[in-house]
């Protein structure tokens, strides 16, 4: 057994920066993770992260900028605090080390991005997610935080009305332990191996999600998923807005510049938020003007090749190296594809969700500061604004009667449940992963429609009894990862679920989320937000009201 | 790109879309002895050797194991030793391999399963350098340290580290000797030693702390750290630059 | 590292090692140069050779090969002498830091070192024996009978 005041699930960005808030507030905290903190996906983030650092900027811009971003489903008074603290935790960044770019005068760096209205991004070469989750490690290595480093925490612990804290399984020994905290800060990340094509790495499977999910706390507009307009078709690997932010120009096969040539956004262009170009990007495909395997053309044969490995160094690398193409002499074939969850846990600005002693920020988290679509350079962001909130929060307010009984009761039923799993004589859990992942980016994706969406439904129904008689082949207790992939098929069932059936209650189009039978925006009835709660007969929605302040709903274009 | 340094084999992969892996395997509950065991697949254009591994555990043996996570050479997780140097599996084309295509857990370190390696010891090198911002003055700014922009140019490459451990995997003396902290550490310290935002105490204090007995001094100058990098990292130019700027500091004595 | 104590001789040794290096190169160069292209390896008597450590290379006196050269006596004397110094640092110190790197003789770490300060001391005094021999003055104390 092992026990803390403050217990962090998941050492990503957010993860890592609440731990160090709680070490600082002086909470005993200690960090549990599946993968070593070096190999989170922050690391992946490119772009950079959005504040209103000059003089001539002002944070309420950026924060209207959120709003209208999240298509007026953000909740405003904590998209506000999210903006008028980014300057602060950016600089706080930089005086911990993080290597931002630079300009002439020796100040850092700042670019424009999607959906911004002045250029607020600051950023690090386009290896801003790398460089951020590095520094906040190190720093977290600084305070001698304690890391039970592959861990897979498998259960919240759930009794009386509180969280106790979780269960987790030792990948390299087989064992599983129990974790007693007066707060557990889930800070697990996304979930975008719900999809085939996908710029999240293999381990983003929403575990998080489906363990909040089932201890009661309901998943939060799950239905709007964010397909990022320039991945690459091969793999999905993520080529950079910041591309675009630099000058990068979107072609179709005529050659048209087709942002402005047939309306998508008349002002902005390529730079319009990413569920606009996304969806312009597939009419363009859709209506025969693009090129092989569903692309449109992102060109940066413009630039030359100094300001390329200057300041996109990366994505030189990416698209040589997995598809094969040199951008500086010639343009990059990019289709859309999931990148971020603008749902997740449903929590306030403190992170405080419904069940006390549990927490959520981050990716996995919808506090909601994204809405029904988030803006590039805002999510690195709100891993340090509200890790740094809900940390210092669970440090200070962690409850003091959590049971280490109930723990220990959680641990035997979860070593019987993960025992059971070994006992499947049906198929392999790699055929049900993919047949999911599968129907979803067909029918749950850009474009959605009413039956496709209940075909989905149905496969992922059948997913289900089909994971009830999963097969794990390897019987060994040593770094079995059949078997932690197959505890994480079920996490990706339960987020398919809520995703798709999210999506097929909200008969509107709003943000990322589009119906084909309702291509409007319905203000009237669906200015709410979709939560998900679990119960034993399946998902249940229900619906709760979105915080508006002073930016009154109105219509959207860019 | 790291180099490869293959032993000539037999014609190259992907002859009529197939390739042949022979794979380490070893699992302690079951195996005395660790062996090897052969994998045919078809391939597919771009086919990477972490695709190729992925493919033979989901279609035929859900026991072979090895550590990845974001299939795009950010996250450090899949080196392994691909035809005798190490590599990123996922980075790796199946298609300049020569075959059958030999892959092995890193060099050097202790193996815990198939392709998994035990990395405490590496993260614990990675640690002894103190590889955390350590000003030794506030900023002249009062909001963010000033930095040129031809200093952070000094640092970019060095800061692209994914702790991979390949280059660790390849150094001669790392493997002998714990107390030395190995290329890849020794380039951390490097990342912080060139950053002039910390100042001249800590650069001092910071090149002191590298010029013990079983460090910096150590490096044999082997440059196979160098070869096998994935990002381009030269730990050993690093490492010479800190010796250098401490022998010269001795000398200036002297002058 | 941050828990090793900072060395003041490392730095010092590396520099040497590297420059006692680099003045290998020359010195084995010039030694080579003078074997076998100036003096020519066929050549080589006990008896020349002693006149070279006492004379230096002299023009006429010597059978020549393609090379000609003058020396003076000392500074063939110094090159000789450092000749002796360079390698015996070189080759002591670097079989020693191979040794110094093994996990597994870390526990004999001082009398390691000492058995190296000691025998490299030796070596060196051994060669200075060797070289004093040539000259007449010694011939009394080296008496081969």
């Amino acid at each position: 057994m092992k026990k803390h005041d403050v217990l962090i699930v998941g050492a990503g960005g957010a993860g890592l920066r609440a731990a160090v808030a709680a070490h600082e507030a002086g909470a005993d905290v200690a960090m549990v993770t599946k993968l070593h903190p070096v190999r989170s996906h922050t690391g992946a983030a490119e772009g950079g992260i959005n504040a209103a650092l000059k003089e001539e900027d002002d944070w309420k811009d950026h924060a209207y900028d959120t709003v209208k971003g999240s298509d007026y489903i953000g909740d405003q008074d904590a998209i506000e605090t999210m903006t008028e603290e980014a300057p602060k935790e950016v600089i706080n960044l930089e005086n911990m080390g993080m290597a931002f770019s630079r300009d002439e005068n020796g100040r850092v760096s700042q670019r424009a991005f999607g959906g911004l209205s002045f250029p607020r991004t600051t950023y690090a070469s386009d290896k801003t997610g790398h460089m951020l989750l590095h520094t906040m490690y190190e720093q977290v290595m600084k305070r001698g935080v304690t890391v039970y480093d592959e861990w897979h925490v498998t259960n919240v612990v759930r009794d009386n009305g509180k969280c106790h804290g979780v269960v987790a399984y030792d990948i390299q020994s087989g064992e599983m332990e129990g974790f007693t905290a007066g707060a557990t800060v889930f800070a697990t990340g996304g979930m975008g191996q719900v999809f085939e094509h996908t710029t999240n790495a293999v381990s983003c499977t929403g575990d998080g999600m489906s363990m909040a999910y089932r201890a009661g706390v309901p998943m939060e507009d799950m239905e709007f998923v964010q397909f990022h307009p320039t991945t690459l078709p091969s793999t999905g690997i993520l080529i950079t807005e910041g591309c675009r932010g630099e000058g990068g120009i979107l072609y179709n096969n005529k050659g048209e510049r087709f942002m402005y040539e047939y309306g998508y956004a008349p002002n902005d262009g390529e730079l319009a938020s990413r569920d606009v170009v996304s969806r312009a990007e597939l009419t363009e495909v859709q209506e025969g003007r693009g090129f092989a395997d569903d692309t449109v053309h992102l060109d940066l044969t413009h630039f030359g090749e100094e300001k390329i490995e200057e300041r996109l160094s990366q994505i030189l690398e990416l698209a040589r190296d997995f598809e094969d193409v040199d951008p500086v002499t010639e343009p990059i074939p990019v289709k859309p594809g999931q990148h971020y969850s603008m749902g997740g846990i449903a929590c306030n600005a403190d992170g405080e969700t419904e069940l006390p002693g549990m927490y959520a920020v981050g990716e996995a988290a919808c506090v909601s500061v994204h809405g029904a679509n988030r803006l590039g350079g805002n999510a690195l962001l709100e891993l340090v604004v509200f890790g740094r909130l809900a940390g210092e929060h669970a440090a200070n307010n962690h409850l003091t009667n959590v049971s280490t009984k109930s723990v220990e009761e959680a641990v035997k039923d979860e070593r019987a449940r993960i025992d059971s799993l070994m006992d499947g004589t049906g198929e392999h859990q790699s055929e049900i992963r993919q047949d999911v992942q599968d129907i979803m980016t067909e029918k749950v994706n850009v474009f959605r429609d009413e039956e496709g969406l209940m075909d989905a439904l149905e496969t992922i129904h059948e997913a289900r009894e089909r994971y009830q008689n999963v097969n794990v082949k390897d019987t060994s207790h040593t770094f079995n990862t059949d078997l932690t992939q197959t505890i994480e098929l079920r996490s990706i069932l339960d987020v398919a679920e809520a995703v798709t059936l999210g999506a097929l209650e909200r008969t509107e189009s709003r943000g990322a989320h589009w119906r084909y039978e309702n291509q409007e925006r319905n203000d009237d009835d669906w200015l709410k937000h979709t939560m998900v709660y679990h119960t034993d007969d399946g998902p249940t929605v229900e619906y709760e009201d979105v915080e508006i302040k002073e930016y009154k709903p109105k219509a959207r274009s860019y | 790109m790291a180099t490869t340094q293959e032993t000539q084999r037999s014609e190259p992969a992907t002859a009529e879309g197939k390739a042949e892996l022979d794979v380490f395997r070893y699992i302690p509950e079951e195996d005395d002895e660790p062996h090897t065991e052969t994998y045919e697949i078809e391939t597919f254009e771009g086919m990477t050797v972490l695709d190729a591994l992925i493919k033979i555990r989901d279609e035929q043996d859900s026991s072979l194991t090895v550590r990845h996570s974001c299939r795009m050479a950010r996250c450090g997780s899949d080196a392994v030793y691909i035809n005798g140097t190490q590599r990123l599996a996922c980075n790796t084309q199946v298609s300049e391999l020569s075959q059958p295509i030999d892959v092995e857990p890193l060099p050097r370190f202790d193996v815990i399963r198939d392709l998994v390696v035990e990395m405490n010891e590496f993260y614990d090198r990675m640690e002894s350098v103190e590889p955390w911002f350590q000003p030794d003055h506030e900023p002249e700014t009062g909001e963010e340290y000033l930095q040129s922009p031809e200093n952070r140019k000094n640092i970019d490459t060095v800061l692209d580290c994914i702790w991979c451990g390949a280059c660790t995997s390849s150094c001669s003396p790392a493997a002998t000797d714990s107390d030395f902290p190995g290329p890849a550490a020794l380039a951390k310290a490097y990342r912080f030693y060139k950053d002039e935002r910390e100042g001249e105490e800590t650069r001092k204090r910071r090149l002191e702390m590298l010029e013990s007995s079983h460090g910096i001094y150590r490096c044999h100058t082997q440059f196979n750290c160098t070869e096998v990098c994935p990002k381009g990292i030269s730990p050993t130019e690093a490492i010479m630059e800190m010796s250098r700027d401490a022998v010269k500091e001795k000398l200036r004595f002297w002058r | 590292m941050s828990t090793q104590k900072p060395s003041k001789t490392a730095g010092w040794n590396w520099f040497l090692q590297r420059v006692t290096g680099v003045g290998l190169v020359v010195l084995l160069g010039f030694h080579f140069a003078v074997e076998h292209f100036i003096v020519g390896a066929a050549n080589v008597t006990a008896g020349n050779t002693v006149e070279r450590i006492t004379n230096g290379l002299i023009q006429g006196d010597h059978v020549l090969g393609q090379i000609t050269i003058n020396m003076p006596a000392f500074l063939y004397q110094a090159t000789a002498i450092s000749l002796l110094g360079f390698s015996v640092f070189h080759g002591m110190y670097g079989v020693y830091n191979v040794l110094m790197e093994q996990d597994t003789l870390r526990a004999y770490e001082k009398p390691i070192k000492y058995f190296f300060i000691v025998f490299s001391a030796a070596l060196f005094v051994q060669g200075i024996l060797i070289f004093l021999a040539f000259f007449e003055p010694f011939w009394q104390v080296y008496d081969p009978r």
